[in-house]
């Protein structure tokens, strides 16, 4: 009997015991996995979109350097209007010569 | 300003009695001895100083003649206040003041047999012992000669009691340690004690000039003579404020007391005070505090009840026993045993037997209790420790994983704002290029000229 209802005692005891001891350690692990978990769900998804980020930003980075190739080439195009105008004068004058040239072997 | 008659000038009276330094050096602790009793037993209230004969100087001579005359004339009001407090300086004193020669009362002294034993320590009373009886025996600083001075004075104490009222001080009652005295004279004691030094001539020296007038009655018995004095102090003016107590019936203020003690406290202490006062007193505890009554008696039955100071100590007799009898069985056999007499009986007849059935207590228990705590102590702190240090891993990995986290969060907000930033750059390049296309449209002006004109130079040349 009294073995018995020691043993009930006993029994009483270790289980509130164990109980907070439960408690004790099972929240603070809860809470750590649930933080890993989440952090290994996220984590590829965040890499994914830094891979797509880095290349679009190779992307853009291409385009700036042709636009920017572009831009110094339309620059360098604008000096060639003095020779163009040359050119045109030139013609010009080539085209006064050759009727002068004509008019003179028509009177002979 | 009492007239002091030795030296035939006023006195100016201090407000405590104390001697003033105006007065003169012939009275030197007793103050003016205008007051100088009459009687013997006035004498003893006094306490004043008897000088030695043969100690005499020219002034103390000169001092016992006047004194003669002084103490002859003894019969004036005299001013009690001045001289209830240099008479209680005097019982102070009255060891170690050495005789004064100046005192005036050698000269009532004179008229009395001198002892020449007489030590200087008994120069405790003042004035003149007109009985005619030796001052050895009303002089001593003894009160325990009260009753035969005052037998002896009695009849001269009832004439002067008037006096008496406004002579007699209270602060020679408690030096009075009369052998032959009786209840109501203690009492009167403690009340005086009570009062304090707080002194005035209070009206309760009629009390005190009552009891030792009736002191040569002192055979009769004491609630005789309680009435009388009840009577006597009912019979005199009220009480002054000062005074705290009447002589009563020595029974009375116990059991008011006693009631008193049940009413306002409930302490144990006070219970079980009282009880045993009112057991001495007269057994009566009053009906509607007999349950508190019946408490302490409990408590009395089952172990010694004593008081230290405030302390209340209960010494319980054969505690084992009672450990014992509280034990779960014995209790649940009591619970048991309620609902029937005989089964109460039996019950009480097992729990008797209980003690018995019981072994013996191991001494070696709580060393074992002890062994065997501190190993589940050792066993917890173990458990504490590796849960500690499992908790501590995981924690550390828990903070790897949100460091990788946060480096990954970093350097995704780090591309995004570079694509951002080249975006803008971009832009701004394509912007500026915009910009540049407008001299673009005059060079293609310029070259549709030239192409017009050299097609004009081909067709002439053709």
């Amino acid at each position: 009997m009294e073995d018995q209802e020691m043993q009930l005692k006993v029994k009483r005891v270790t289980d509130k015991f164990t109980e907070n001891m439960y408690v004790l350690a099972n929240e603070p692990s809860v809470a750590l996995y649930r933080l890993q978990e989440h952090v290994r769900r996220s984590l590829p998804e965040l890499v994914q979109h830094k891979t797509d980020m880095q290349s679009w930003e190779e992307q853009s980075q291409g385009a700036i350097y042709t636009v920017e190739y572009a831009c110094s080439a339309v620059k360098s195009m604008t000096n060639s209007s003095l020779y163009f105008k040359s050119i045109d004068g030139l013609l010009r004058q080539a085209i006064s010569m050759k009727e002068q040239i004509s008019t003179s072997q028509g009177r002979r | 300003m009492s007239l002091f008659p030795v030296i035939g000038t006023g006195v100016p009276e201090a407000a405590n009695g104390v001697d003033t330094p105006a007065s003169p050096g012939l009275c030197n602790v007793n103050g003016p001895y205008t007051n100088a009793p009459n009687t013997p037993a006035q004498l003893l209230k006094f306490g004043g100083r008897v000088p030695c004969p043969g100690q005499g100087s020219l002034d103390e001579t000169e001092n016992c003649v006047d004194g003669e005359s002084a103490c002859d004339g003894q019969e004036n009001p005299i001013d009690t206040s001045h001289n209830s407090t240099s008479h209680s300086d005097t019982q102070q004193h009255t060891d170690t003041f050495p005789a004064h020669p100046s005192l005036p009362t050698a000269t009532c002294t004179a008229d009395t047999e001198p002892d020449p034993h007489e030590p200087p320590k008994d120069m405790s009373l003042t004035g003149p012992s007109q009985t005619g009886m030796p001052l050895n025996e009303t002089l001593s600083g003894d009160w325990q000669h009260t009753d035969t001075s005052s037998k002896d004075t009695a009849p001269e104490g009832d004439t002067h009691s008037a006096d008496k009222k406004q002579s007699e001080t209270k602060h020679t009652e408690p030096s009075s340690c009369c052998a032959a005295e009786t209840e109501e004279e203690k009492e009167v004691e403690e009340e005086c004690e009570k009062d304090g030094k707080e002194q005035h001539a209070g009206n309760t020296q009629a009390e005190v000039s009552a009891e030792f007038t009736e002191e040569p009655s002192a055979a009769a018995p004491s609630p005789s003579s309680a009435p009388a004095e009840g009577g006597e102090s009912s019979g005199s003016s009220p009480c002054p404020p000062h005074v705290m107590a009447q002589v009563r019936v020595r029974n009375v203020p116990e059991r008011e007391r006693i009631v008193r003690g049940m009413q306002d406290s409930k302490s144990l202490d006070e219970i079980s005070q009282a009880c045993i006062g009112g057991a001495r007193g007269g057994g009566r505890g009053g009906q509607p505090e007999g349950r508190r009554a019946t408490i302490s008696s409990a408590l009395e039955l089952e172990g010694t009840v004593s008081h230290d100071g405030d302390l209340t100590h209960f010494i319980c007799r054969n505690l084992e026993q009672k450990i014992k009898m509280s034990s779960k069985p014995s209790l649940d056999c009591d619970c048991d045993s309620d609902c029937s007499g005989s089964i109460s009986s039996r019950g009480r007849g097992s729990s008797s037997r209980r003690p018995a059935d019981i072994p013996p207590i191991d001494p070696a228990v709580l060393a074992d209790l002890q062994r065997h705590t501190e190993e589940v102590a050792h066993s917890v702190e173990l458990m504490m420790r590796s849960l500690n240090g499992t908790i501590q891993n995981m924690t550390a990995l828990s903070v790897g994983y949100i460091q990788t986290y946060r480096d990954s969060v970093d350097s995704l907000g780090e591309s995004v704002d570079m694509s951002i930033k080249g975006m803008y750059t971009l832009m701004a390049r394509c912007e500026e290029l915009d910009r540049s296309m407008q001299p673009i449209h005059t060079l293609a002006a310029q070259i549709r000229d030239i192409k017009r004109t050299l097609d004009a130079l081909e067709a002439i040349c053709k």
